[in-house]
């Protein structure tokens, strides 16, 4: 077995089984045989693709944060928050554990994962590939699974109707800006393909 | 999410039997189903998917340790799984969230809110609660177990199906949360004093941790685990070690 090998071969990582990479035009995605796992999707024009959407999610959290997410309004009372005060408000009445929860799955750990993108990508796309690079890469795939962002997109709309019967509820701006944050970002890590990436910093297997 | 230290012991496969023996027994080639990386000497890197020789420790392309399979994957998974399911108790049983109306105090555990939704005809939400927050770490746990039973039971049946019971697993671990979050935004909103205030109940935590802890079950369980073992007589009849994998266009 030559450096070769190594290169154009993988193993699945659902069932192990030993595969030869094919050549893959843009759109075309390789499935193991044995399992049907999804060993590589070649995107068109993914990398690109990827960063805009993770800059334009970036720009909509930021937004996001500055103005009122909800108003609620019940015979003559009315009470607004923002979306960091969902997290503060269970702080203040002493949920402290939730609170850190809550705001730990939907605001930096989202944050975290789309910069370390930022980087990747900007990097990748400027053609220089450094150890750093991989690093952020590794972090990424670690901490993806943990972003709840579009989780507590779906949580906000059956607490909208859940209490719609009895007040009156209003929208704010940043409610807006947190949909199209997490359309964004779900975008971005759709459109990124993690063994192309991979392949892209090179197939020079130094260290 | 498991990068150990000690990476020496999983390399007592093909050439290199110098090692000294793992924790998983003597493993040899012909633990592996055929045509597996593993039964040719080989491993794959989790992180950059870098093919290496099991005799390496570390991948070369990303520096990683190599592991040739997860370690102590059924320990750590039935370790985790317990914790989720002890969980589950007070998240069912303590109330998720109590409602202060006008001095009065009302408190409603998960099915009992799931019960009141469809009573006052608001079913699709009702629908949405009930799959989030009972059938999916219901289900979860389930799934999880029975793959870990057969593992251990080397059952050789529905390799293919099992693999994607645990795909499935794995993609809806966090849509239970939820239910967690719907508590916090109405408790963040609705705070009108004696008029109207909500707060968490104790199996909101609860519920929470049996969310993440089913989540890092899901995560220690080993796919590739279902395939060792198979014989070679299964659906993948082709005794050639490579094979070009199946395109498909979108």
């Amino acid at each position: 077995m030559n450096d070769l090998f190594f290169i154009t071969h993988t193993a699945c990582h659902s069932c192990d089984l030993l595969i030869r990479l094919p050549q893959l035009t843009p759109g075309e995605k390789a499935l193991c045989p044995r399992c049907g796992h999804m060993i590589e999707h070649n995107i068109t024009h993914g990398p690109a693709l990827s960063l805009s959407f993770a800059i334009s999610a970036l720009i909509f959290m930021v937004l996001s944060l500055q103005f009122p997410f909800l108003a609620f309004e019940a015979q003559g009372q009315t009470q607004q928050m923002t979306l960091l005060q969902s997290a503060t408000e269970l702080a203040a009445l002493n949920y402290l554990p939730l609170a850190l929860l809550l705001v730990l799955f939907i605001l930096p750990l989202p944050t975290l994962v789309l910069t370390l993108l930022c980087l990747a990508l900007t990097k990748q796309m400027l053609g220089v590939a450094t150890h750093w690079q991989k690093r952020y890469l590794q972090w990424l795939t670690m901490l993806e699974p943990w972003c709840m962002v579009e989780v507590f997109l779906i949580g906000i709309l059956v607490s909208l109707i859940k209490i719609s019967a009895m007040a009156d509820i209003i929208l704010g701006i940043s409610f807006w800006a947190y949909v199209f944050f997490t359309l964004c970002m779900t975008a971005s890590l759709a459109c990124l393909d993690k063994r192309q990436f991979w392949q892209s910093l090179g197939d020079r297997t130094d260290v | 999410m498991s990068d150990d230290h000690s990476n020496s012991d999983h390399d007592s496969t093909a050439h290199h039997d110098s090692d000294h023996h793992s924790n998983n027994g003597s493993l040899r080639v012909s633990d592996y189903s055929p045509g597996s990386a593993a039964a040719q000497g080989l491993q794959c890197c989790h992180h950059c998917g870098l093919l290496a020789p099991s005799s390496q420790h570390r991948c070369k392309r990303c520096h990683t340790h190599l592991q040739l399979r997860k370690k102590y994957s059924l320990q750590r998974t039935w370790a985790l799984l317990i914790t989720a399911i002890l969980l589950y108790i007070p998240a069912n049983l303590q109330p998720i969230m109590r409602t202060n109306l006008l001095g009065q105090e009302d408190l409603s555990t998960i099915l009992g809110g799931v019960v009141l939704l469809w009573e006052m005809g608001s079913w699709p939400i009702a629908t949405v609660i009930f799959i989030a927050s009972v059938m999916v770490p219901l289900g979860k746990m389930l799934a999880l177990i029975w793959l870990c039973l057969s593992v251990s039971g080397s059952h050789k049946r529905w390799p293919r199906q099992r693999t994607m019971t645990y795909r499935i697993t794995e993609l809806v671990g966090r849509w239970s949360m939820v239910d967690v979050f719907v508590v916090a935004i109405l408790v963040a909103l609705i705070q009108l004093g004696q008029l109207m205030s909500i707060y968490p109940g104790n199996a909101a935590l609860a519920f929470a941790g049996v969310v993440i802890f089913t989540m890092l079950a899901a995560n220690s369980f080993d796919p590739r685990l279902i395939w060792d073992k198979l014989p070679p007589d299964d659906d993948s009849s082709h005794p050639s070690h490579t094979r070009k994998a199946g395109d498909s266009s979108i």
